[in-house]
C-alpha cells in the first residue's frame, strides 16, 4: 500500500510538475508576445500624458471594479482575499492612489497602477498590484463608462506630464536678446565636423565686478566675439575658449532717478577685449570646468564727441572711467545641489581707474583735476567672490548667484544677487540687485549709488 | 494508517490539480487578453499581414489543422472566392523570428451567388472570419510543432515574395514631433515671408509638405497667371506688368506715403515716395529660387508733401498735427538672401539735401520761438532670422535685429533761420514678425517693432478672397508715445493709429 501510494504520488507529482512548468513557460512566452504587440514608444515615456488619480471616491469605485472582476494580480498570480482586505484599509485611509499614463500617439491608457502614496516619487516604485498595461483589458475590467471617465479626467487628479521637451543647442543661428548682455550669432563653421567656430555680435552694459552694473554704466560696449567649441555641446557653457573685441558708445540710463551731483560720464573711445576659456585642463587634465577670464577696457583716445553730458554752457566737473581690468576664475559643476542645479564658485579682482575731470564747453577742453596723481593712483581695486547654482537643460534654466565684493582702498564693500531664469530656454528675465556696506560717505565716490537694481527681459531664439 | 495515507494522497492530488488548474487559467486569461487586443486595438498594433490564395501556394503539412475549443480541424479552401491573410508580428527586440498571430479567411460571396438585382463587383459582399485564432496557432506551436513549422514556412515564403501590409493605424511618420520648430536652410522662409507680406510680386514657392498633397484629389487648382499685379492700400500702391519680367529680374513700380525708419504713419510723414523695385536672382546654370542669391532692391525718390492739415482730417489716420518735416531725397532699400552662410541682410538709406529746406510745418515751441524740425537722412541695417513652429510652416516668425539712425535739424526762425543738428544717434532696432498661413494661405500677420523707445504694432487680417486673384485685407497699426525717456519737441506726446484696406490682385 505504501509503495503504491509512493508510486501514485510520484506520478501525480511528476505529471503535474511537468505540466505546471510547461504552462508557466507558455504563459511567459505569451506574455512576451502580449507586451510586444504595440508599436514601441519607450523613448517617449517621459513625454506621455501621465497623471495621478487622487479622487478618493473615484479610487474606491475603480478599486471595487477590480475586486468584483477578480482582476488583481501580483506577479501574474491572483492575490489572496486577506491581501485585498489589507489593501482596502489603505484605500479607506487614502494612502493608495492610481498612476495613469496614456499612449503617445493616441489617448488610450497604456499604464494603470495602484500605488501607495509614499512610492510616487521613488525611482522604482512598489505598486500595490501588477500594473495593467493594456487599455483594452482595463476597459473590460472597469467597463466602458468608467474607462472613459478615467481617460477624460473628470475628477481630482495631479498632472505629471512634462509640458516641454529639454532644450538643445542649435548652431544655425542663435539670438540671445538681453539688454544687459545681448548676443547675435551671425556665422558658424567647422574645421573637422566635430568642432564649431561661432561668430557673434555682442553687447555689454556695465560690469558687476567693478560695481557698475547694467544701467548704471554710461556706456555700452558693442563688438564681435568668436567662440570655439572643440566638441559640439548642448550646454553653451562647455565652450573651449572665446575672444571678444569691441568698443564703447554712450548709453542713457533708464529708471534710476536723479543722477548724482558729479556723475560718471564717458570721455573717450575705448577698446574692449575679453578672453575666456576652460584653460586649466591644459595644466592638468583633471582640472576641467574652470573658466578663466581676463577682461579689459582701455580708452585710447579722448573724444569729446562721445561726451554724454547733455546741454551745458558753464564749466562742470565730472568723473570718468577710462580703463578697467577684471580677472576671474570660476569653477563650474562643483556638486549637484539637490535638484536645484550645479553649484559653482568663482573669485577674482576688478580694477577700474577713475578720472576726476572738468569740461569747459566754451573752450571745448577737458582738464584733469587729479593731475598730480599718477595713473596707478587713479586705480581702485575690488576683490570679489561669486557663488551660486546653475542649471541648464530641462524646462527651466537658471543662474542664481551671489556676488560679494570689497574695495580694498576705500574700505567699503558690496553684495548682491544675480538671477537669470529662463523658461524652455526661450523667455526669461535677468535681474541683478546690489547693495553697499561699510560706506564712509566722505570717501565714497560721489558718482556712486548706494544700491543698484537692473533688469532686462530675455528672448532667446536658437536653431 | 492506510486510511490516513489514502487521505493524504488524495489531498496532494487535489492540491496539484488545483495548482495545475491555476496555471491553465493563467494561460487562458493571457490568450483572452491577446485575442481581445488583436480584435479591438485598431491603432497601435505593430503587426503586418500578407494575403494569399490557397490554390497558389503549396500547402504541405497544412491539412486538417487542429484547432482549440472543440472546433473541427481546419483545411484551406482552394476555391477562387476564398483568400487568406496571415497576420504576424515581425522580429523585434523580444523575438528573433516572425510570430504568427492569426489566419483570416475572406470569402467573396458575390462571386459565387447570383444576385437578382445584378450587384456590381464593386458592391460585392465579403465575409471575413478568423479561421485560426491566436490560441489555435499557439497550441499548434506548443502541441503540433510540425504543423506550426509548415505554417511558418508558408508565411516566410509569402513574406519573401510579397510586400506585407502594415496594420499599424497610427501615422508615426506624419506625427514626428521635434522639440522646436524648423528654420529653413535655404530661401524657403524668406520667400514664404515675402510672398505673403511684400507689396510687390514674389514667385510663390510650393512647400515640401504641399508637394506630397498635390498628387491627391481635392486640391485647389494653381492660381491663374495674370498679366499684371496690383497691391493698393490707403498709403501705398505697387504695380507689376508681365512684360517687366526679364527672367533674371522683375521690375515693378511703387508709390508710398510713409517713411521707413521713422516712427510715423503714412500721410503723417508729409512726404511722397515713388520709384521702382527690382527682384534680381543670381543663379548658377538654371534658376532655382530656393537656392539662388536673391536681391530685392528699390530705388526711389522722395519729395516733401504738405499733408499736415489733410492728415488730421483723414478718417483712417488718428494723429495730431505732425511736427516733423521729412526732407526730399533719394532712397535705396535692399534686402538680400544668405551669402557665405551669413544671415539675410537688409539695408535702407534715405538721404537728401540739408540746406535750402523749406518746411511744411513750423510751430511755436515751449520757449515761444518759431521753429521747424526736419530730418534729411535716415538709415537702417539689420539681419533677418526666420523660423517656423512646425514643418507645415503654419506659424511663421521673423525677427530683424539691427541698428538705425535718423538725424534732426532744427531751424529757428526767431533767431534768423539758423539751422543746427539737434539729434543724430545710432540706436538698436528690433522687429518681430508673426504670420499665420494655414496650408500656405496668407490669413493673418503682425509685427512688433521697437526703435527709439517707441513701439510700433501692426496687424493685418485677410477679409475676402475670390477667384484666387482678388483679395482684401484689413490692416491697422499703432505707434506708441516714447517711453522710458522724455518726449522730444518734434514728437507727438500721444500714441497714433492708422488703418487701411489693402487690395491685392494677382498675388
Amino acid at each position: 500500500m505504501k509503495k503504491f501510494s509512493l508510486l501514485l504520488l510520484s506520478l501525480v507529482f511528476f505529471q503535474n510538475g511537468f505540466s505546471q512548468e510547461t504552462d508557466s513557460l507558455n504563459v511567459a512566452s505569451l506574455k512576451k508576445i502580449y507586451n510586444s504587440l504595440e508599436y514601441n514608444t519607450i523613448a517617449f515615456n517621459d513625454l506621455k500624458e501621465q497623471w495621478i488619480i487622487n479622487d478618493p471616491v473615484f479610487i474606491r469605485e475603480i478599486f471595487n471594479r477590480f475586486v468584483v472582476r477578480n482582476a488583481f494580480r501580483i506577479n501574474d498570480k491572483k492575490v489572496s482575499r486577506e491581501y485585498v482586505e489589507k489593501t482596502t484599509e489603505d484605500i479607506y485611509s487614502g494612502n493608495i492612489l492610481i498612476e495613469v499614463r496614456q499612449r503617445y500617439y493616441d489617448d488610450e491608457i497604456e499604464f494603470f497602477a495602484f500605488i501607495p502614496e509614499g512610492e510616487i516619487n521613488q525611482p522604482n516604485p512598489k505598486y500595490s498590484f501588477d500594473p495593467v498595461i493594456d487599455g483594452f483589458y482595463l476597459r473590460e475590467v472597469l467597463n466602458e463608462k468608467i474607462y472613459e471617465k478615467v481617460r477624460v479626467r473628470d475628477y481630482y487628479y495631479d498632472n505629471l506630464t512634462k509640458t516641454e521637451y529639454d532644450v538643445k543647442t542649435g548652431y544655425y543661428f542663435n539670438l540671445y536678446l538681453d539688454l544687459l548682455e545681448p548676443e547675435v550669432m551671425y556665422w558658424s563653421t567647422t574645421s573637422n565636423s566635430r568642432n564649431k567656430y561661432l561668430l557673434s555680435f555682442f553687447g555689454k552694459w556695465g560690469d558687476d565686478h567693478i560695481m557698475q552694473p547694467g544701467w548704471y554704466a554710461n556706456e555700452y560696449i558693442v563688438g564681435s566675439k568668436m567662440t570655439y567649441y572643440s566638441n559640439i555641446s548642448n550646454n553653451p557653457q562647455n565652450y573651449t575658449y572665446s575672444v571678444s573685441l569691441g568698443t564703447n558708445m554712450p548709453a542713457s540710463k533708464p529708471f534710476i532717478g536723479t543722477p548724482p551731483a558729479k556723475p560718471l560720464y564717458v570721455s573717450g573711445k575705448s577698446l574692449y577685449v575679453k578672453i575666456s576659456g576652460d584653460v586649466m585642463k591644459y595644466i592638468d587634465e583633471s582640472l576641467t570646468d574652470f573658466d578663466l577670464s581676463i577682461e579689459s577696457k582701455y580708452t585710447f583716445v579722448d573724444n569729446l564727441k562721445t561726451l554724454d553730458y547733455g546741454k551745458k554752457s558753464a564749466k562742470f566737473d565730472f568723473y570718468s572711467n577710462k580703463t578697467y581690468f577684471v580677472l576671474e576664475l570660476k569653477k563650474r559643476n562643483l556638486f549637484d545641489l539637490f535638484d536645484f542645479g550645479q553649484f559653482e564658485l568663482g573669485g577674482g579682482i576688478g580694477s577700474p581707474d577713475i578720472h576726476h575731470l572738468q569740461y569747459d564747453p566754451a573752450a571745448a577742453k577737458i582738464t584733469d583735476l587729479d593731475g598730480k596723481k599718477t595713473l596707478f593712483d587713479k586705480f581702485t581695486h575690488f576683490a570679489f567672490i561669486d557663488f551660486g547654482v546653475s542649471r541648464t537643460g530641462g524646462l527651466i534654466q537658471h543662474n542664481l548667484n551671489t556676488l560679494i565684493g570689497y574695495n580694498v582702498q576705500d574700505g567699503f564693500g558690496y553684495f548682491g544677487v544675480k538671477m537669470k531664469v529662463m523658461l524652455s530656454d526661450t523667455f526669461g528675465m535677468d535681474i541683478r540687485y546690489f547693495n553697499t556696506y561699510g560706506v564712509d560717505k566722505k570717501k565714497y565716490a560721489p558718482w556712486r549709488y548706494d544700491s543698484f537694481l537692473v533688469f532686462s527681459p530675455i528672448l532667446k531664439i536658437n536653431y | 494508517m492506510k486510511k490516513t495515507v489514502v487521505i493524504a494522497d488524495l489531498f496532494v492530488i487535489i492540491v496539484f490539480c488545483f495548482v495545475s488548474t491555476i496555471a491553465q487559467t493563467n494561460l487562458k486569461n493571457t490568450y483572452s487578453k491577446i485575442e481581445k487586443k488583436l480584435a479591438e486595438d485598431k491603432n497601435y498594433l505593430d503587426i503586418s499581414s500578407i494575403m494569399f490564395q490557397a490554390n497558389s501556394v503549396k500547402l504541405e503539412g497544412l491539412q486538417n489543422i487542429p484547432r482549440t475549443n472543440e472546433k473541427p480541424p481546419f483545411n484551406f479552401n482552394t476555391a477562387e472566392t476564398n483568400s487568406y491573410e496571415v497576420v504576424f508580428m515581425k522580429e523585434n527586440s523580444e523575438f528573433d523570428s516572425t510570430i504568427i498571430l492569426q489566419v483570416r479567411e475572406t470569402v467573396d460571396k458575390s462571386a459565387s451567388t447570383g444576385d437578382f438585382f445584378g450587384t456590381s463587383p464593386s458592391e460585392s459582399s465579403k465575409e471575413v472570419n478568423v479561421v485560426l485564432t491566436f490560441q489555435d496557432i499557439e497550441e499548434l506551436y506548443f502541441t503540433y510543432p510540425d504543423t506550426y513549422a509548415a505554417l511558418f514556412t508558408l508565411t516566410e515564403f509569402l513574406i519573401h515574395n510579397n510586400e506585407p501590409l502594415k496594420l499599424l493605424g497610427i501615422k508615426v511618420d506624419d506625427q514626428v514631433n521635434k522639440s522646436k520648430g524648423i528654420s529653413s536652410k535655404n530661401n524657403q522662409d524668406f520667400l514664404n515671408y515675402q510672398t505673403v507680406n511684400s507689396n510687390h510680386h514674389y514667385p510663390k514657392v510650393v512647400l515640401q509638405t504641399q508637394k506630397k498633397l498635390r498628387r491627391s484629389r481635392g486640391q485647389t487648382a494653381e492660381a491663374e497667371v495674370v498679366d499684371y499685379k496690383i497691391d493698393a492700400s490707403f498709403g501705398n500702391v505697387s504695380f507689376f506688368y508681365k512684360d517687366l519680367d526679364l527672367g533674371y529680374s522683375t521690375i515693378s513700380g511703387e508709390v508710398d506715403m510713409g517713411a521707413k525708419v521713422l516712427n510715423l504713419h503714412p500721410w503723417q510723414a508729409m512726404s511722397l515716395t515713388a520709384g521702382i523695385r527690382s527682384l534680381v536672382t543670381i543663379s548658377a546654370a538654371a534658376q532655382n529660387l530656393l537656392e539662388d542669391f536673391i536681391i530685392d532692391a528699390r530705388l526711389m525718390g522722395r519729395i516733401k508733401l504738405n499733408t499736415s492739415s489733410l492728415v488730421t482730417s483723414l478718417p483712417f489716420v488718428f494723429v495730431t498735427t505732425p511736427k516733423l518735416n521729412v526732407g526730399s531725397g533719394l532712397i535705396l532699400d535692399v534686402s538680400a538672401t544668405r551669402a557665405y552662410g551669413m544671415p539675410f541682410i537688409n539695408f535702407y538709406l534715405a538721404t537728401g539735401a540739408t540746406k535750402a529746406f523749406t518746411p511744411s510745418v513750423k510751430f511755436i515751441d515751449k520757449k515761444g520761438e518759431n521753429v521747424a524740425y526736419f530730418t534729411p537722412q535716415q538709415w537702417e541695417t539689420s539681419m533677418s532670422f526666420y523660423w517656423n513652429t512646425s514643418e507645415e510652416m503654419t506659424l511663421r516668425f521673423r525677427i530683424d535685429i539691427g541698428v538705425a539712425n535718423y538725424n534732426i535739424q532744427k531751424i529757428n526762425y526767431s533767431t534768423g533761420g539758423g539751422m543746427n543738428q539737434v539729434f543724430n544717434k545710432i540706436q538698436p532696432a528690433t522687429t518681430l514678425y508673426l504670420n499665420f498661413a494655414p496650408k500656405n494661405n496668407d490669413f493673418f500677420g503682425s509685427s512688433f517693432r521697437l526703435f527709439d523707445n517707441q513701439l510700433t504694432v501692426k496687424f493685418w487680417l485677410k477679409l475676402l478672397e475670390f477667384s484666387s486673384l482678388h483679395s482684401f485685407r484689413f490692416e491697422t497699426s499703432y505707434i506708441s508715445a516714447p517711453f522710458m525717456r522724455a518726449v522730444k519737441e518734434w514728437e507727438a506726446e500721444e500714441g497714433a493709429s492708422y488703418f487701411s484696406i489693402r487690395y491685392r490682385y494677382g498675388f
